[in-house]
């Protein structure tokens, strides 16, 4: 009998172990909205009780009311249709390489779901990890007040690693100004705008009362998807998790 | 995994010199066993979080989003930390297999732990020098294969004796 027992024990210590994966996996499968960190909007209601119409035109896939007290800079960059059924809205710093990845896999998103989807991206920049990230949301609100925010927006993730760590991050935002057609002089005179101050306070104040504690954090419907499931998989599963009729 | 017959008998195990010493030895593998469930437990929480994509809660470091979500935290489509656990549960069925005498298990213990260990030194330096984040999983599971590594060492030293 004793010469089985180590197999025993081995094969004990298995079952539990595959036991436990599919069991923890099947129930956190059977749960749908899994990938969310925050509740439904229906059942957030604890911070606040009124819906913030300005942060989202969509009728179909309102705002919870987490962070009504912080709508954060208005009007907000959005990109995509006015009555997208989605609405994805991004904590990001310019300088942060999760932030370019996690860009990369929007541009993707953005165009599988068309007009199905818009997103609002909101600034949050770690200045004191990242020391360009300031004037890299400078820059953006800049090229956004000569009606160019997204187009800063992309070339800023495209080049991050060109700029991150250089010593002359202004002077290579202001060559991106020229090149994206801007005008130059008084894009430089709207880098040290403290209107651009303002509007990221604002984005900062919202993330803080919507409890983002890092970057990139995205929303979807007003529900904070969990650090570990901005997979480019899971995102698309919580997104269609919201299209579907069932969840809306 | 090989499993071969005991190379000595239980007849002729009290004439061995492992036998008469409640050995050093032997409780070193029961060490490495308790030791590779506190990295299997570890490994798996990590692999069904990943599975199920569940947020990791960080409460020692401040890194494990960043560490988890970084391409070193999958291989082949895979998370990484299936593979430790599928590394934990051998060098468990192993530490069990040499505590009841199987020799071959010591040999190919040694050499596992002495693999996990120099993968766990790579992960170490990903997340010093590539990712520049420490999750506090990862490294739990680096100071139970240095533990083990320790222990195996230990292990030959006793064997040498």
């Amino acid at each position: 009998m004793r010469r089985y027992l180590p197999f025993a024990i081995i094969g004990a210590v298995l079952a539990l172990a595959v036991a436990s994966v599919l069991v923890f996996t099947r129930s956190a499968k059977n749960s749908n909205g899994s990938q969310f960190s925050t509740p439904p909007p229906a059942t957030s209601t604890s911070e606040n009780s009124s819906p913030t119409t300005n942060q989202t035109a969509s009728g179909a896939s309102p705002y919870a009311p987490l962070g009504a007290s912080a709508p954060g800079a208005q009007p907000p960059h959005v990109r995509g249709a006015a009555n997208a059924k989605i609405t994805l809205e991004e904590f990001g710093d310019y300088q942060c390489p999760p932030c370019r990845a996690l860009f990369s896999e929007l541009k993707k998103i953005e165009s599988e779901y068309h007009d199905r989807l818009r997103l609002i991206f909101r600034h949050y920049p770690i200045t004191e990890k990242h020391k360009h990230a300031l004037v890299a949301a400078h820059a953006a609100e800049a090229a956004g007040l000569q009606n160019k925010y997204w187009e800063m927006h992309d070339r800023l993730y495209e080049t991050q690693t060109d700029w991150a760590e250089a010593d002359n991050a202004r002077e290579i935002f202001i060559k991106y100004a020229r090149e994206l057609g801007l005008d130059v002089e008084r894009f430089v005179r709207d880098l040290d705008n403290n209107d651009a101050d303002v509007r990221i306070a604002a984005d900062r104040q919202r993330a803080q009362a919507l409890g983002v504690l890092g970057t990139p954090t995205l929303f979807v419907n007003g529900r904070q998807l969990k650090p570990e499931a901005m997979t480019p998989e899971m995102m698309r599963k919580a997104i269609d998790f919201m299209l579907d009729p069932r969840n809306q | 995994m090989s499993a071969r017959k005991p190379s000595s008998g239980p007849a002729r195990e009290s004439a061995t010199r492992e036998s008469r010493a409640p050995s050093g030895g032997q409780r070193l593998y029961i060490a490495s066993a308790i030791l590779s469930l506190v990295g299997l437990v570890d490994a798996l929480y990590l692999t069904i979080k990943h599975l199920t994509g569940q947020g990791v809660q960080c409460t020692v470091t401040m890194g494990c989003e960043e560490v988890l979500t970084s391409s070193y935290a999958t291989v082949g489509g895979l998370p990484l930390a299936a593979f430790g656990a599928a590394a934990y549960f051998t060098v468990f069925s192993l530490a069990t297999l040499a505590l009841y005498r199987y020799h071959v298990a010591r040999t190919l213990l040694f050499y596992l732990v002495a693999a996990m260990t120099l993968a766990s030194l790579f992960l170490i330096y990903v997340q010093a020098f590539v990712i520049g984040k420490w999750c506090q999983f990862c490294l739990l599971s680096a100071a139970v294969t240095f533990c083990l590594m320790a222990i195996a060492l230990a292990g030959r030293f006793f064997r040498a004796r």
